[in-house]
């Protein structure tokens, strides 16, 4: 039982691990043909994790509604909208469309519903972009007042108007014989500290991920089978 | 009568038509067959105004075929570093790949992605006169090893060595020094509070699968995080947006409840799987924040544009909110709107430096030693680019 739960699925971490990484240095199609199988075993195995899901999803809200635990409504609604899309998906065939072109109900319901509910959720994003910005960009420090200028720098680069006002109203483009657009000043800020700090982080998620990817192959990282050690 | 002197002439040049200076034809290396490559490094008097036709044929015999014609400007060998290298004379050199050389399946007597011998013929032309002829031959094989990627095994084996040889001293010293990481001390605040406060906490793994490594890091976390709220007689919910990390996660809960010594507390509904839309499963996790009002909110693994939405709605709940990426574009979101934040390698530290084993630290020591390392080579590499020297970027770059 041990060796079942703890030893194979080491063992099979350190052969596929060491295979796969091993891949990468040996160009021959069968080291391509068998980096395609693993693949291909990592979706038929989600595939079987999917039905799990779907049974986790049924199981927890059928249990809500059977309770009648706080927001049990919501959970007849998802109930009721998985059966929906489940039953109109086997009448559609699971086309969107159908033979003349014309879209099919499965379609109809994908389109017209799920499609602008989440078009919506994405679109909140926007409001929630100002508004974390208000927060970032209070100047209460110099860091944050560092990062409020920048900001505002930026931010006023990428409009027209203020290029038109920077070069043609202002006329002061040319700074010591050097003609330099406010486009240019969001282009180095960008290029150069923005790059910078973020090849500092990519560095680190670099190494970081190889270490975790030696620890994991080589068993040190167990908590992904259960538990910490 | 002039015609016909001319034809003569012609055909005395081509027959006095010089070779190639240093024409080869080799099987390309570091791939996987079907291809070998001529490679010459001029043409007798120069190559301005010059021509080049490659020509194939099976070496058993049989018509050539003309298989490219260019100018000598072009296929220089400096667009090939990874057969050629990296030499100055590679800008004045040419070479010309010939693909396509693998027979239909089930040639009689070859080995998968071998071809026949094959004939490669060079002609040089200036003013429609040919100047040089070369002729050659090779059979194209797949190659076990690809030349081109050993400064990437170099590195990768020095690092996995210092790591294993840092792990194996945290081993004999298990008293490490690591640096304080304030976000996942932070950690054990969240849970104390919402212990305190009878409130659930909402943990989240990102929306990659087990494929992902900060997925993997993020279920190491939740494994450290469990034991604790189990210890504390808190409650964790995970919902989660990937089917395979949902049972990875309930199995990572079990254990931790287990390990705390309170199986009976584990209740496996507290993972559960939501949805694989990305929207969906915002709008549901936004939801589930808003009717349960967590006392904390745990963002660890890979996020794409949902993070801000996840967390200014945790935000809005007055939740304590940590969050952990190896996202460098979500980053800020994370950064504006959480208590804290693990930075890229933290999320990868956060197992190691909450579990304090000490086979864990090591490894996060030979993280910070490589960060060391490559500020050193950084620097280095700086200097050397002042003096106008290229060869030290070449040591770092995978040719193609």
């Amino acid at each position: 039982m041990v060796f079942l739960k703890r030893q194979l699925p080491l063992l099979i971490c350190f052969v596929i691990g060491t295979v796969t990484a091993l891949q990468y240095y040996v160009p021959t199609n069968f080291s391509a043909e068998m980096s395609e199988g693993l693949s291909n075993w990592y979706i038929i195995v989600s595939m079987f994790a999917a039905l799990l899901g779907f049974v986790s999803v049924g199981m927890v809200h059928t249990k809500k509604i059977q309770r009648q635990e706080p927001g049990w409504a919501y959970s007849t609604l998802v109930i009721l909208g998985f059966l929906a899309m489940v039953i109109v998906g086997f009448v559609s065939g699971g086309k969107e469309t159908t033979p003349d072109g014309r879209p099919s109900s499965y379609g109809w319901l994908y389109n017209c519903t799920l499609v602008p509910l989440q078009a919506t959720m994405f679109a909140i994003l926007g409001f929630y972009v100002a508004s974390a910005a208000f927060r970032s960009f209070r100047a209460k420090s110099f860091d944050a007042g560092v990062l409020l200028a920048t900001a505002v720098i930026v931010l006023l680069g990428n409009v027209p108007f203020t290029n038109q006002v920077w070069a043609g109203w202002l006329g002061i483009h040319d700074v010591a014989g050097v003609k330099i657009e406010m486009t240019d000043i969001v282009s180095w800020l960008i290029g150069t500290p923005n790059a910078a700090a973020r090849r500092g982080v990519t560095f680190g998620v670099a190494l970081g991920a190889i270490a975790t990817s030696l620890k994991i192959i080589f068993g040190i990282e167990r908590a992904y089978l259960g538990g910490g050690d | 009568m002039i015609r016909a002197v001319a034809i003569v002439l012609l055909t005395a040049a081509a027959a006095s038509a010089q070779g190639l200076e240093g024409f080869e034809v080799f099987d390309r290396p570091g791939d996987a067959g079907g291809t070998v490559i001529a490679a010459w490094k001029g043409v007798p008097g120069g190559d301005a105004g010059v021509e080049y036709v490659v020509s194939v044929a099976p070496a058993a015999g049989g018509e050539w075929a003309e298989v490219a014609r260019f100018a000598s400007t072009l296929h220089r060998k400096v667009e090939a570093p990874a057969v050629f290298g990296y030499a100055e004379s590679n800008e004045r050199e040419n070479y010309c790949p010939v693909d396509g050389l693998l027979p239909a399946k089930g040639a009689p007597g070859l080995a998968k992605g071998h071809s026949l011998e094959t004939r490669v013929r060079v002609e040089a032309f200036r003013g429609g006169v040919r100047v040089a002829l070369s002729e050659g031959s090779a059979s194209a094989r797949p190659n076990w090893w690809a030349p081109q990627k050993a400064n990437v095994l170099v590195f990768a084996l020095l690092f996995g060595a210092g790591t294993f040889w840092l792990i194996a001293r945290a081993r004999r010293n298990p008293d490490v020094f690591v640096r304080r990481i304030p976000g996942l001390d932070a950690m054990e605040e969240a849970i104390g509070r919402a212990t305190e406060m009878g409130r659930p906490i909402v943990y989240l793994n990102g929306l990659n699968g087990m494929d992902s490594i900060s997925t993997i890091a993020s279920v190491s976390i939740l494994g450290q995080v469990s034991r604790r709220v189990a210890s504390y007689d808190s409650q964790v919910l995970v919902p989660c947006y990937d089917p395979v990390v949902l049972s990875v996660s309930q199995e990572v809960l079990r254990e931790g409840y287990t390990a705390a010594g309170r199986p009976d507390k584990f209740r496996e509904h507290d993972a559960w799987f939501i949805t694989q839309e990305q929207f969906s499963y915002v709008a549901a996790v936004d939801g589930l924040m808003l009717r349960e009002r967590p006392a904390a909110c745990f963002y660890m693994g890979y996020y794409y544009a949902e993070s801000l939405l996840l967390a200014e709605t945790g935000g809005s709940t007055g939740a304590i909110q940590i969050a952990g990426t190896d996202s460098v574009t979500q980053l800020p979101f994370f950064i504006a709107t959480c208590d804290y934040t693990l930075i890229g390698e933290e999320l990868y530290a956060a197992s190691a430096y909450l579990s304090r084993e000490p086979l864990q630290l090591g490894s996060l020591r030979s993280q910070d030693f490589g960060k060391i390392v490559i500020v050193a080579v950084l620097v280095l590499g700086g200097l050397v680019a002042m003096t106008g020297a290229v060869w030290f970027k070449h040591l770092f770059t995978v040719a193609s």
